[in-house]
């Protein structure tokens, strides 16, 4: 079987469609964290989740009813199966002598409202998420720090492979590709019942993997070029940079597929707490793939156009 | 072929390897289900047979994170304000101030206290002598000597943790310091979060206690064993259930949960040796000397003797002034095994350590050999005076948590509250002492900052969920690199398996952990990792339509692909490590896996398929599909 076999698609005369399409994604995709906002999980914002799992299926307002009556009032929602809940507080519910918050006060609680209220549905406390203000505001920060220094060490190592020019449109084409991730997480949440897109440390790490995927991706085409710039001396460097998509293109395609598909698994069948992360990296892979074709050769191109007609300029 | 005898030893090395440092991880999983087929007599038999062999298994297998395996980790803060309010010699509106402005500042940028403090007092010009170390020093002195207090404290508080954890007896616990003033605690297998957090909150109990006769403790231990071998059908019984129970909740979980078979033994030694007729002095050996302690016994004994000590049914056998306490660190050590000494003390403490003003340890001027000094104030003073001069000869047992920390003897009746202890080994146990008791007097709070918890059947899940989406990856990129590129991708997928041993004996080779993060990055690799492959393929693919020959296309296709393989996958290497130094707990596992993922798919995919297609082309005529 054999797909992409010699193609000679137009892609980077064609990249105005590209650009569109970007530009699009980007547009929306700001609006929306600007009006909408991204929801952040208690990694980065502090507060308690406790997630509970009763014997039985339990009905959410069963259980908001149970918490309300020993005085809880954070979110309280489904997680995984109908017998599984995840209840959220970000405000103080109980402290401790140090003013610290009181999770054995808190857990207390919920057991004491569940057994009043809920009474034939035995339920038992499946996991406890307790992260303070001060580490959150730490986690925040290295969590910045980690995209902003993966993205540096990667300038200079393209830099010294290839070229600044290159360096620069590959962490423009990268830094793209988190940011449209980021503006679909805002603009899609709360769509799909059941998924919890907020932006925590597990999206943090999927929004590195991306920025190494679609790294990845961008640096074979680019290898690609820097090969056939070798060989192809006679050709514009626009013709070199279709050649070296087209003849990378089955590439692109088959890893693309196959770790777009290992990802649709993991959505599926990696239980609820990979979920966002799966759907991080399929979001990922699919922009990841097209940015490295449409966006990162393009503005090499457009650099290198600029830059010798501002030569031709200056000879004059 | 000749050539590649090199890469048939490394790509052979690696495998065997891989296998060598997965062995112990298959041993517990073999040891683990025949345990349910077993007796629990019969395996608290075996376990009691090869102990030293099961926890060196133990010590070697993949470790699985507290998100699969259910446990708690924590992160613990000294709180450092409470700490400098403390050490402060003057208490005025200044220093108020300027602490509440180090606690905003703190909150908001996570620096430490300490030098945040320093820096407010330097940019508003204030002295800090007025208020800690000396009167002359600059405001740089005041920065080490406050750095060395905020040290002392935080090593005082991780000594503190070490004993409460210790006695709590969880198996594989890990407590290690994180940056200036944090505590990081690993508990895998707890399911009491309330008792833990209970335990590492409270502040630190110091207590001066004057040592029991020795006939009364022995009397004692004595009836206790009469009593316990009477009692000793029902001890068995509930020792049996509670086994079986654990064993079949432990193989439920994941046949390598924390809570492994030493634990369970230890549970059901009482069984096994249920017959013994004294079940506390047959594992205690009663020491004559002029130690102080009772007796010593091993470690493992140790917790069997303290279940029977601790048994409610058996305390109304002790008399109410007596209390068994151990020594907090081992006195000895035979063969590997640690031994322990068991102390009879009178249970109402002579004094506590509140009084305490501040410890010392030094080199003794008189006979040149480390001695811990202790100055406590002028009430402390008063009490003390009384207690040594009524206690001479005696000895005194300093007791932190319940845990003897020494038993020294009191030579003199001692006036005016300065003492010192000397007959220690060496300066590090002196520092220890000097450390133990400064947590009556400088009690620096130690508050939660973050927990997790996960229970046990969560983690079940994730584990079974884990491997099933990784096997459910695994069959479809297979089915779709057959498809694509035929018996080329039959190599591939040999290749991505390979890979995956390689990364799982890697992980237990530097004792990583396998975390549910991880597992997300090993289905990732299987993804990514086929990537090398179809590089190779798609360049061998392009080399065949250029007319070569075989062997020149397979020279070209691997040469060719070479440069982008290695830079598209140092790229993602490079994220990697930033993961892995900015993230914390699972994210690592993940970073983790990832790393070694990608290292092992280049190897596989440029060194052993290379080998295979090599061995292929030497043969008569030698064909190649790929589809």
């Amino acid at each position: 079987m054999r797909f992409f076999k010699n193609t000679s698609y137009d892609f980077i005369g064609n990249r105005k469609f590209g650009y569109m399409v970007t530009g699009f994604l980007l547009v929306i995709g700001l609006i929306s964290i600007m009006t909408r906002g991204l929801h952040y999980g208690i990694d980065f914002k502090g507060g308690t989740e406790i997630q509970l799992r009763f014997e039985k299926s339990v009905e959410v307002s069963e259980v908001r009813r149970a918490l309300n009556f020993t005085g809880i009032n954070g979110e309280i929602k489904r997680f995984g199966g109908d017998n599984e809940i995840l209840v959220r507080t970000e405000t103080l519910v109980a402290s401790d002598v140090n003013g610290q918050r009181d999770v054995t006060a808190l857990e207390d609680k919920i057991k004491t409202g569940v057994a009043e209220i809920i009474k034939e549905n035995p339920m038992e406390i499946d996991r406890i998420d307790d992260v303070g203000p001060k580490i959150a505001e730490d986690m925040k920060s290295s969590a910045v720090m980690a995209i902003l220094g993966s993205l540096i060490i990667v300038l200079i190592y393209i830099t010294i492979r290839f070229e600044f020019k290159f360096a620069v449109a590959a962490i423009f084409a990268t830094f793209h590709d988190v940011l449209v991730v980021l503006g679909l997480f805002s603009l899609v949440y709360g769509l799909f019942p059941g998924l919890n897109l907020e932006v925590d440390q597990t999206i943090i790490a999927a929004f590195l993997t991306i920025v190494g995927y679609s790294l990845n991706d961008t640096v074979i085409v680019f290898d690609r070029i820097r090969e056939y710039r070798k060989i192809f001396k006679s050709d514009t460097l626009e013709v070199v940079m279709n050649k070296s998509v087209n003849s990378t293109l089955s590439r692109t395609f088959m890893t693309s597929f196959t770790t777009l598909i290992v990802m649709v698994t993991l959505y599926f069948f990696g239980g609820e707490s990979t979920k966002p992360f799966a759907f991080a990296m399929i979001l990922g892979i699919a922009i990841g793939t097209f940015s490295s074709i449409f966006v990162a050769s393009p503005i090499v191109l457009e650099w290198d156009k600029w830059s010798t007609a501002r030569n031709a300029k200056l000879t004059k | 072929m000749k050539q590649n005898g090199f890469k048939i030893i490394s790509v052979l090395a690696v495998l065997i390897m891989a296998i060598y440092f997965l062995y112990p991880t298959w041993q517990d999983y073999d040891m683990k289900k025949s345990f349910l087929t077993k007796s629990s007599e019969d395996s608290a038999k075996y376990v009691e047979e090869n102990r030293k062999e099961i926890e060196k298994i133990e010590d070697n297998r993949l470790k699985l994170g507290l998100d699969l395996q259910g446990g708690m980790y924590v992160v613990l803060e000294v709180d450092l304000i409470t700490l400098l309010e403390k050490l402060a010699k003057a208490q005025d509106a200044k220093i108020d101030s300027m602490l509440q402005v180090v606690v905003t500042r703190t909150n908001l940028n996570g620096q430490d206290p300490v030098n945040e403090l320093v820096n407010v007092a330097n940019s508003s010009g204030i002295r800090l002598s007025r208020y800690y170390g000396n009167i002359k020093d600059e405001n740089s002195d005041i920065l080490s000597f406050l750095e060395a207090q905020r040290d002392d404290a935080v090593n005082r508080a991780l000594q503190i943790i070490r004993t409460r954890i210790d006695q709590y007896g969880v198996s594989e616990p890990s407590i290690t310091k994180q940056g200036a003033g944090r505590i990081i605690v690993e508990l895998p297998g707890v399911t009491d979060e309330k008792r833990v957090r209970r335990l590492l909150k409270s502040t630190a109990l110091l207590e001066f206690k004057l040592l029991a006769k020795p006939e009364v403790a022995l009397n004692t231990l004595q009836v206790l064993d009469e009593k316990l071998g009477v009692s000793d059908s029902s001890v068995k019984d509930t020792a049996t259930q509670s086994l079986v129970a654990k064993a079949q909740a432990a193989a439920k979980t994941s046949d390598t949960t924390g809570l492994g078979p030493k634990a369970a033994a230890e549970k059901e030694l009482s069984s096994a040796e249920g017959n013994a007729k004294n079940p506390i002095l047959s594992r205690l050996q009663i020491t004559r000397s002029g130690s102080g302690a009772v007796g010593v016994a091993n470690e493992y004994d140790r917790e069997t003797i303290s279940k029977y000590l601790n048994d409610p049914e058996m305390a109304k056998f002790i008399p109410t002034s007596l209390a068994f306490h151990w020594s907090a660190k081992p006195v000895d050590e035979q063969n590997g095994v640690k031994i322990f000494a068991l102390y009879a003390l009178e249970r109402d403490a002579a004094m506590t350590g509140g009084s305490i003003v501040d410890a010392k340890a030094t080199i003794g001027q008189m006979l040149n050999m480390p001695e811990v000094t202790m100055k406590m104030d002028a009430e402390g003073a008063k009490e003390w005076s009384i207690l040594t001069g009524a206690n001479v000869d005696k000895q005194l047992a300093i007791v932190l948590d319940n845990m003897v920390f020494s038993a020294p003897r009191i030579k003199t009746k001692i006036t005016g509250g300065n003492s010192s202890i000397d007959g220690l080994e060496n300066i590090e146990e002196a520092k220890d002492l000097e450390n133990v008791l400064k947590a009556g007097a400088l009690p620096a709070p130690v508050n939660i900052v973050q927990e997790r918890s996960v229970g046990p059947s969560l983690g079940a899940d994730s584990i079974h969920s884990g491997l099933n989406s990784a096997l459910w990856a695994l069959f479809v990129v297979a089915f779709v690199m057959i498809l694509y590129y035929h018996s080329a991708g039959v190599l591939a997928n040999i290749a991505l398996i390979i890979n995956l041993i390689v990364i799982l004996g890697v992980l237990a080779a530097f004792k990583g952990t396998l975390t549910l993060p991880g597992i997300a990055g090993m289905v990732l690799t299987i993804g990514m990792a086929v990537d090398a492959n179809v590089l190779i393929y798609e360049r061998i693919r392009e080399e065949m339509m250029t007319g070569k020959t075989l062997k020149a296309t397979l020279d070209a296709g691997y040469d060719r692909a070479w440069t982008a393989i290695f830079d598209s996958n140092i790229t993602t290497f490079f994220t990697g490590v930033v993961l892995y130094a900015f993230g914390v707990g699972p994210i690592q596992g993940f970073a983790l896996t990832l790393m070694i993922g990608i290292v092992t798919s280049v190897f596989t995919a440029v060194v052993f398929t290379r080998l295979v297609f090599d061995y292929i082309i030497s043969r008569p005529n030698a064909k190649i599909s790929i589809g």
